[in-house]
């Protein structure tokens, strides 16, 4: 260490402190320097402190996802860990009059003069804006987002299929990419996101039109508005060209609904919902006009055919990239036909097809569905929001509209795990972490098979599925990989039952990514074998009950033993169902409580080719009475599962 | 809180100012020991019950000792009590999660058990108040301080709101006669206000903004040598303005309420050599080590090999002090190795036969590829970041640069390399800089309704 830490430096006394002068006689001029510099500064605090506790602004009335984050805010506001502190700094600042009388002036100062855009948005080249979360994705791999949402789209295909309808799905690359001459020096949009969705969706069987090349064809800084996050005319006039050639329904010149025509630009000051995001008025000088016509479609054909017309085949649905200006226009124009627009300004996509669904349930279904998503949705509802959101969103838009195959199933209880790494919106429950997942994801064919399918990946830790209701539990322990379980058939008749499914992890850290939830299975048992229930026998305070099968019963993969409880009044706990097999190996299922007249339904396929040996179901009473027969019965299927779609 | 902060400046400090100037004198230690409760425990209020079973703990180690030297005795057992209980709680709340990573990593090549617990959280300024209450103990214990008069003066000293959650170290010897016996001049608050605005002006206006380059820059992406350079260059101006910025704020603080702390930055990026940087950065620190770590291991007193032995030690302990991760510790090896190599070649640089201001450039590239060490997220990552700017790296990326990362850099090249230090500047009260500092720390305040708050960097440690 140093010998010695203190310098010999004027202000600083020998033993090393801060040294003040002794008082001595002051200037005139300069005491009365020094009190006006007191004054001002103790006026600037202290009047900041009377404006805004006395003076405060009404709190900004909040929607959507704002709204939603700041209830979840109040709502979740606890001193003991610091959100309540956050909760009361993040309200005074919101409702801070002198923070608004100066922040627009000072965000006006550092735009004019260093080109200062704040927090939400970046200046970019020639005077173009981009909204920052849209430039840098997350550092995920590039296809994961894409592939998670490509499921929900295969899944929302195959719904739309199932109803008669064509789904065509339309991803608007971001501004970023299109424009990435225009981002600012050593900001990369990461491109490789936006070429990985095309693929993605179409590996899933999602019928999806790539307008990449197209808005890059000519001049892709012109495709964009200078200081909006929208497309502009020509924009949306190439990828309407784009959709209609790419899938096929490009009208014949002779059968367009009008002509495309130029529009001179116009030459006031720039506005756009980037400045408004800054909270400043831009001045003509702040971003100059350049030469970006904008073009537009007219044609009496297309004003009889008024946007909307619940009569016509085709329906497009999406977001503001649809919902403003013309796009719906131009794709009347390349179709040849009018267009049903549903698309929602600041809505999402699957908003937008729920209300389309609505809208047409009593006309009839369009043929066509094109519905438009901007690859920046991709990848916030891919990567930003915990993946079970991301189905729930879809789950939901199917609870309204089931396909005919499936049964309703009224109520969904809660994905419970113990691991937060499944994402914020999960509450800790019991000692578990929950989740919701919207209805309408199972249901159950006339074919007897429960379709449904969970491909996920435990990245860490150990978990376990139990799937099921209140009367029947499926249980699948899952290690550390990736894995596609399948759900099979459980009874021959459908069945409305709330349908729960529980992840408890095993291990304190365990982290879980769902890549696909959906219902394609058809499963249905080949083989029935029925179990030999022993008489219960008393163990250790509980009881104990052993099943026995026909020697030479080996495992499936998809084999599954279903066990029926008795219609006894006393629910069971602590029960354990054992599954030995010949060669020693041991599984064990245990399940916190089970009602009596349930069914408990294992799925051991990690022992398959294994010779099962042994079954035995332990566990007490609630009351510690003894029971007289615990298990009614046992059946284990033989399995075939054929998946239909994948 | 945190001082450049809405609550903190419109609402806790007025308040706090008003009743503290309003009330008598015999209960400003209490009011100081309230607020600073208020203040820590704005975030967490359950962590100031660790705060206070230091102080308690601390306190009564220190009456003890003193009745008991009275009667002979040393009181060594009291002295370990402060010691276990500090350094438990260190330990505890610092380095628990870091200690379990480390087993869990050293046994899972060989197939052993993965060790599992909930992650514990470090409570802010842990490092700082444990270090300043061992220090009462331990200075009472050598008789070296006298102990504390009352209680209401020792949790005066413990929670000091203005220096509690990233320093400068205050120990008690420095402070004992101010506790109970300070002055309360118009300078005194004057100068106290000027440093405290010259501590907003370096967090806010360069720290802050060029905080952005750094964290872009260490984010992990391969950038190019140039680049690599401009980010590792932003962050080395970002600790030293954030970090010094608050200590000016602290400084000020107290000032303001009559304490006069420590100096803890002596312009650190103009020594001329390893050794002179540690006599003029975190000053408060390195000396706290030295005389607590260092000089007890038995210093230079037991030989060449044993001093070398005691300075690497000092320096190992002292970057596991700034954070639990092996960078930290990396770092402290990385600043010993210079500080041994120096003392070798009789406590001067290997280059100090050059100009002064070339061995100033040598010892701050020096300093650059340390704060690599100390702000990468892994060894990885700094042994990539190191062979970026050797430019033996494959990164093509590059940092968005903005005209406002030039202008903060250039404010902090003109503060590091042509003004005068805080101290020598609040000693002359000059107004040729007070007044252009008015309008800049005017703008700072403007800028902080800007953009949201930043944590200071020290706070973590």
């Amino acid at each position: 260490m140093c010998p010695s830490s203190t310098s010999n430096s004027r202000g600083v006394s020998p033993d090393g402190l801060i040294e003040v002068p002794p008082p001595r006689p002051t200037p005139r001029l300069r005491a009365l320097v020094i009190g006006a510099i007191l004054v001002a500064n103790g006026s600037i605090v202290l009047g900041t402190t009377l404006v805004d506790s006395f003076w405060r602004l009404p709190k900004p009335s909040l929607v959507g996802i704002e709204k939603a984050e700041d209830d979840a805010m109040h709502r979740n506001a606890k001193w003991s860990d610091g959100s309540m502190a956050k909760l009361i700094e993040h309200h005074l600042r919101l409702t801070s009059r002198v923070r608004k009388k100066l922040a627009k002036p000072y965000t006006e100062f550092l735009f004019r003069s260093l080109r200062e855009t704040g927090k939400t948005v970046m200046a970019g080249r020639e005077g173009m804006l981009f909204l920052k979360e849209r430039i840098q994705t997350p550092k995920a791999p590039p296809e994961l987002g894409a592939t998670r949402e490509a499921a929900v789209q295969g899944a929302i295909s195959r719904r739309l299929a199932a109803l008669g309808m064509r789904h065509i799905l339309v991803p608007v690359p971001r501004k970023g990419v299109v424009c990435q001459a225009n981002l600012p020096m050593g900001v990369d949009a990461r491109r490789a996101f936006d070429e990985a969705v095309v693929p993605a969706m179409r590996a899933r069987g999602v019928e999806c039109v790539d307008l990449l090349p197209a808005l890059e064809g000519q001049d892709p800084t012109k495709m964009y508005l200078r200081v909006d996050t929208h497309w502009s005319t020509q924009g949306m006039q190439r990828s309407a060209e784009a959709v209609a050639a790419q899938t096929g329904l490009l009208a014949p010149l002779g059968e367009r609904r009008g002509h495309v025509r130029e529009v001179p630009a116009i030459t006031t000051a720039p506005v756009g919902d980037l400045p408004v995001l800054m909270g400043i008025q831009l001045r003509e000088s702040d971003a100059p006009t350049y030469n970006c016509p904008m073009v537009e479609v007219v044609g009496d054909r297309l004003e009889t055919m008024p946007l909307g017309d619940a009569s016509s085949p085709i329906a497009l649905c999406g977001t503001s990239f649809s919902g403003h200006g013309l796009f719906a226009s131009f794709l009347s124009h390349y179709f040849g036909i009018a267009v049903d627009s549903h698309a929602i300004l600041g809505g999402t996509p699957h908003a937008s097809l729920a209300e389309m669904l609505h809208a047409r349930e009593a006309s009839g279904w369009p043929e066509v569905v094109i519905e438009e998503i901007p690859n920046h949705l991709v990848q916030a509802m891919a990567l930003n929001v915990p993946s079970w959101v991301v189905f729930q969103g879809a789950g939901d838009l199917f609870a309204s509209f089931p396909p005919p195959h499936t049964v309703d199933l009224p109520v969904w209880d809660k994905i419970l795990a113990t691991s937060a790494p499944l994402g914020t919106p999960l509450a800790v429950v019991d000692g578990r972490v929950a989740a919701e997942v919207g209805p309408g994801w199972l249901g159950r064919s006339g074919e007897g098979a429960l379709e449904f399918v969970i491909d996920g990946e435990l990245t860490a830790g150990e978990v376990r599925l139990d799937l099921g209701s209140d009367k029947a539990l499926l249980s699948i322990p899952w290690s550390t990989g990736r894995k596609r379980v399948v759900v099979p058939a459980l009874s021959e008749q459908a069945s409305s039952e709330p349908i729960r499914l529980v992840i408890a992890t095993l291990t304190p850290e365990a982290s879980f990514v769902l890549h696909d939830f959906h219902p394609v299975i058809s499963a249905a048992p080949s083989t029935v074998e029925a179990g030999s229930v022993s008489p219960l026998e008393a163990k250790g305070g509980g009881f104990e009950q052993s099943i026995a099968f026909p020697p030479g019963l080996r495992f499936g993969r998809h084999d599954t033993l279903v066990v029926h409880t008795t219609e006894g009044r006393e629910s069971a706990e602590g029960i354990e169902l054992v599954v030995e097999t010949t060669a020693g190996d041991r599984a064990v299922f245990p399940f916190q409580t089970l009602h009596p007249n349930a069914w408990i339904v294992v799925q051991p396929g990690a022992f398959a080719g294994s010779e099962l040996a042994d079954v035995r179901v332990s566990g007490r009473t609630a009351s510690g009475q003894p029971l007289a027969s615990f298990v009614q019965s046992a059946a284990w299927y033989r399995l075939s599962v054929k998946p239909l779609v994948h | 809180m945190v001082f450049a902060s809405g609550i903190f400046l419109y609402f806790f400090l007025p308040l706090f100012l008003g009743l503290y100037y309003t009330c008598p004198k015999r209960w400003r230690s209490t009011i100081i020991a309230v607020a600073s409760y208020v203040f820590y425990g704005w975030w967490r209020p359950d962590f100031v019950l660790l705060m206070w079973l230091s102080t308690v703990v601390d306190y009564t180690a220190g009456q003890r000792i003193t009745r008991l030297r009275e009667r002979g005795e040393r009181g060594k057992a009291w002295l370990y009590l402060s010691l276990v209980t500090n350094l438990g709680l260190l330990g505890y709340f610092k380095y628990f999660n870091f200690g379990v990573d480390t087993l869990n990593a050293i046994f899972a090549p060989f197939g052993g058990p993965s060790l599992h617990f909930a992650t514990v959280v470090l409570p802010v300024g842990i490092s700082f108040y444990t270090f300043q209450t061992l220090s009462y103990t331990i200075d009472v214990y050598r008789g070296s301080a006298a102990p504390v008069k009352s209680f209401q003066d020792f949790m005066c000293y413990v929670s000091l709101f203005p220096q509690l959650v990233a320093g400068p170290i205050v120990r008690y010897n420095t402070l004992a006669d101010q506790l109970h016996d300070r002055s309360h001049t118009r300078s005194k608050f004057y100068r106290g206000m000027l440093a405290f605005q010259a501590g907003m002006v370096k967090k806010i206006l360069v720290a802050d903004i060029l905080g952005e380059l750094a964290d872009a820059a260490f984010a992990g992406d391969g950038l190019t040598a140039g680049h690599s350079w401009l980010g590792a260059l932003a962050y080395t101006f970002q600790i030293y303005f954030d970090f010094s910025g608050y200590s000016d704020m602290a400084i000020g603080l107290g000032l303001m309420i009559g304490f006069q702390f420590p100096v803890n930055f002596d312009q650190p990026y103009r020594s001329i050599s390893i050794t002179d940087f540690w006599r003029r950065w975190h000053i408060s620190l390195s000396s706290f080590l030295r005389d607590y770590l260092y000089i007890p291991l038995g210093g230079n007193r037991k030989g060449v090999v044993r001093t070398y032995i005691n300075l690497s030690l000092t320096m190992l302990l002292g970057g596991l002090w700034h954070g639990a991760n092996w960078t930290f510790v990396a770092w402290g090896a990385y600043q010993g190795f210079w500080l041994v190599a120096e003392r070798l070649s009789g406590k001067s640089s290997f280059y100090a036969g050059f100009p002064r201001f070339a061995q100033i450039a040598l010892t701050f590239v020096l300093v650059i590829f340390g704060w690599v060490l100390f702000r990468a997220g892994s060894i990885d990552e700094a042994w990539a970041y190191w062979q970026s700017l050797v430019g033996l790296g494959s990164g093509q990326g590059q940092l968005a640069l903005r005209p406002i990362h030039g202008v903060a850099a250039l404010g902090g090249a003109i503060a590091l390399w042509l003004f005068p230090t805080t101290q020598q500047l609040l000693y002359q009260a000059n107004l040729r800089w007070a007044v252009p500092l008015q309008a800049a720390f005017w703008l700072s305040l403007i800028h902080l309704h800007y953009v949201s708050h930043v944590p200071f960097l020290y706070f973590q440690f």
